[in-house]
């Protein structure tokens, strides 16, 4: 809910928070846009510290790697 | 501490499953978790949390709008007395807007909290603790006089239509105190404009010249020549913008002090609540607004005495700080991408400023101004977003 801390601390050139409400709500399309495949759960370690809702994000990511490799599997 | 700690406990079987008290279980942990940081503990990822959390943020907003709350209750009383011309000591007038000030906040947290509360127990979820905040702000941007039923019924619409529509706390589109606000604006107009409300005149009657305008209505007629409560013009264009900054001027509760705000404001920003880039572009925008209407101002239309009141005394007329201290920068309804937040807070500014200026129907424009930037801080973000989306696509092409 509080915005900008995850934007603050992640390093690449990615929306972090759009990133993972893209996966949250599990749409594979935005996800890719948003640059799911330039990220591993571990790159959003220091985004899960700040995060003020405290989401669990490096297994949100998780969940959304699963996911695309699935899409490529069927 | 400890002795909540251990009352607490003491109560929680009641509220647990299987407890006599179940069903209200959302509400004791809505208490417990405000008082203490909960006990969650983390199964996987980063072991380590920031302290921070929902509850801690809101508190801290609250904190910082305290300058701006006890301004407005000495301020209430002192202008009532001025407008009677009464001696009074500090403590009467002190006492007079604490008289004034303290029933519209147990209202309005009693009739939001109550909603709230209710709401939670129908659906079974955790109370969230976005009133908290809310609860605060919608006393602060009311004039003193309004009738409580009012300010309930507000409350009530905000709490309803801005955000539980919508699926609760951090889902809402609008401002929720602004919307109780703009609420109570268009249902009942004579209670929240015009000259009668700024100042409290009951008890007594007041001086002759006695007006209880606020500047943004006397500019309308005056431009920059401004007087106070009591019809006695200023000396000069810096002594009316001294008493604005300070804050000894009519106006709604906690708008009137920009000193106290700045306080609050430095507090959001030293405790990263607020967005710095949000307060700095809308003031930006505010007071680029103000120049091009000082430039313009007596060659377009010179009969138009509110172009030509200085830009740095627009700024601090109303509560036009207020709100981009403490409403625009609501994350939940702002942008939330950097470069989006410049774009929104900018936006703002100039809307507030050309609103308040150009229709004279809404002396004051800021309130309008963020309920409709709200409204557009979607459709900023999706363009960002969608900005470096196609950056890196093509990056991408050129690999």
């Amino acid at each position: 809910m509080v915005t900008g801390e995850l934007e603050k601390v992640f390093p690449f050139d990615i929306y972090p928070m759009q990133l993972i409400k893209s996966i949250m709500v599990n749409d594979i399309d935005a996800m890719e846009k948003l640059g799911i495949y330039e990220v591993l759960p571990e790159d959003f370690a220091l985004c899960e510290f700040a995060c003020t809702s405290k989401v669990n994000i490096q297994q949100v990511v998780e969940n959304g790697l699963a996911d695309m490799r699935k899409e490529f599997e069927s | 501490m400890k002795v909540v700690e251990n009352l607490l406990g003491k109560v929680r079987p009641a509220f647990e499953k299987g407890g006599k008290l179940e069903k209200l279980y959302p509400m004791y942990d809505a208490l417990e978790t405000f008082a203490f940081v909960p006990d969650h503990t983390t199964k996987r990822g980063a072991h380590i949390r920031d302290s921070i959390d929902m509850k801690r943020t809101m508190f801290l907003v609250i904190v910082a709008l305290i300058p701006a709350l006890l301004f407005g209750i000495y301020n209430t009383g002192y202008q009532h007395f001025l407008a009677l011309q009464q001696e009074a000591t500090f403590m009467e007038m002190v006492l007079f807007g604490l008289w004034k000030t303290v029933p519209l906040i147990i209202v309005s947290y009693g009739v939001g909290l109550g909603v709230e509360f209710i709401f939670c127990i129908i659906k079974g979820h955790a109370i969230n603790e976005g009133f908290l905040v809310s609860g605060m702000l919608i006393p602060l941007i009311m004039p003193m006089d309004v009738p409580l039923w009012m300010v309930a019924i507000a409350t009530a619409f905000a709490v309803l239509i801005a955000k539980e529509v919508f699926g609760g706390t951090g889902m809402n589109i609008l401002n929720v105190a602004l919307t109780a606000r703009a609420f109570l604006f268009f249902a009942y107009p004579t209670k929240m404009s015009g000259n009668k409300v700024w100042v409290s005149t009951e008890g007594g009657t007041a001086v002759d010249g006695f007006t209880g305008e606020t500047l943004l209505a006397q500019a309308i007629e005056n431009g920059a020549n401004f007087y106070d409560t009591t019809g006695a013009y200023y000396a000069s264009v810096s002594d009316s913008f001294m008493a604005s900054f300070l804050g000894f001027i009519p106006g709604s509760i906690g708008e009137t002090s920009t000193l106290a705000i700045l306080i609050g404001a430095a507090i959001l920003l030293w405790t990263g609540v607020a967005s710095w880039r949000i307060m700095l572009s809308a003031l930006i925008g505010g007071a680029v607004m103000g120049l091009i209407f000082n430039i313009l101002g007596p060659q377009v239309s010179p009969d138009n005495l509110y172009l030509q009141v200085p830009w740095w005394h627009q700024l601090v007329m109303g509560g036009f700080m207020f709100g981009i201290v403490f409403m625009a920068t609501d994350p939940v309804t702002a942008a939330q991408t950097f470069r989006g937040k410049v774009i929104y807070g900018f936006s703002i500014g100039i809307l507030g400023i050309l609103i308040r200026v150009v229709n004279p129907a809404y002396p004051e424009g800021i309130m309008l101004a963020i309920l409709f930037m709200n409204v557009m801080a979607p459709t900023i973000d999706h363009y960002v977003v969608q900005g470096n989306i196609n950056k890196r696509l093509k990056r991408l092409k050129t690999a």
